[in-house]
């Protein structure tokens, strides 16, 4: 195997885990890496250095905003409950984060993964969505923000039942 | 020397907790903080949110890699996706020309037509060899 196809093969499962977070959905997820694998793999050629995994997670963003583009069109029936939560982890913490992350938008819940989960700098997510790193950072501010109101909103509506 | 008294800003917080803080930096965040308990508060919210984050997705990095994703059967696939590309582009033209077609049986019709006169259902379609090119009695 190529050492392109070796550093290609040895992000799929941060580009796993960063699908997941980003589609929800474990298919829709594993499609979207399996997408970015074939583009990928047909550009072996083209690929003149540099950062496989920047680029790698370039594709992949750029994937699902196509994705949620043509979905956009269409009426969406949204699962309430996220009834399949990975095991780790509480339960009901995992949900909370998965609603939290379904409420923001896809360019600000794009950088928070980026950024929080697969832990990129500011300088490479602004590579990856083509914007000056002031943009990465106020969305970055604002998903924050949003993440942190929807947190405390469930945990306060919990407190009220109880 | 960095002014201690340079009020630390909303983005050198975020920046703090990424680690993009100039290193000379920090030092005057920490002391922000622990005179700050509401931005304190903020920071220790978002560290929070980090470890919900890898609580809830680290697990996935752990899952074996499904069959469908391994490079090897990829790289072997590619001649299929052309193929696919291929038929999915002959059946758009196929349909394009269909329409096309369509489309000339129809301005065909109107052009037979006299003005005033009504046809009642009775429309002939008459195949066109080449729907592609324009036939000579068409404008």
């Amino acid at each position: 195997m190529t050492a392109f196809r070796q550093s290609v093969e040895a992000m799929i499962p941060a580009l796993r885990r960063y699908a997941r977070a980003l589609a929800r959905d474990a298919d829709v997820a594993d499609d979207l890496v399996q997408d970015t694998l074939v583009r990928a793999l047909r550009s072996e050629r083209l690929f003149l250095g540099g950062d496989v995994r920047s680029w790698l997670y370039t594709i992949l963003t750029n994937l699902n905003k196509n994705r949620r583009r043509s979905l956009a069109r269409r009426p969406q029936f949204m699962p309430l409950l996220d009834n399949n939560p990975d095991a780790s982890g509480t339960e009901a913490e995992g949900r909370d984060i998965t609603r939290a992350l379904s409420t923001l938008v896809e360019e600000q819940r794009a950088v928070l993964l980026l950024v929080m989960l697969e832990g990129l700098s500011y300088r490479e997510v602004a590579d990856i969505q083509g914007v000056p790193i002031g943009t990465v950072m106020s969305r970055l501010a604002r998903a924050r923000a949003h993440v942190k109101a929807s947190l405390e909103g469930e945990r306060t509506a919990l407190r009220r039942v109880k | 020397m960095t002014d201690h008294k340079i009020p630390v800003t909303e983005d050198e917080l975020h920046a703090y907790v990424d680690n993009e803080l100039p290193a000379e930096r920090r030092g005057d965040v920490e002391a922000w903080l622990s005179a700050h308990p509401d931005d304190a508060a903020r920071v220790q919210a978002w560290r929070t949110m980090a470890e919900a984050l890898h609580a809830r997705y680290d697990s996935v990095l752990d899952e074996a890699v499904p069959k469908r994703l391994e490079i090897e059967r990829l790289v072997r696939q590619p001649r299929q996706w052309i193929y696919g590309a291929a038929a999915a582009a002959l059946i758009a033209e196929t349909g394009a020309l269909s329409l096309r077609s369509i489309f000339s049986f129809d301005l065909i019709e109107q052009r037979r037509r006299e003005p005033g006169e009504i046809v009642h259902g009775q429309l002939q379609f008459v195949a066109d060899p080449d729907p592609a090119r324009p036939s000579p009695g068409r404008i």
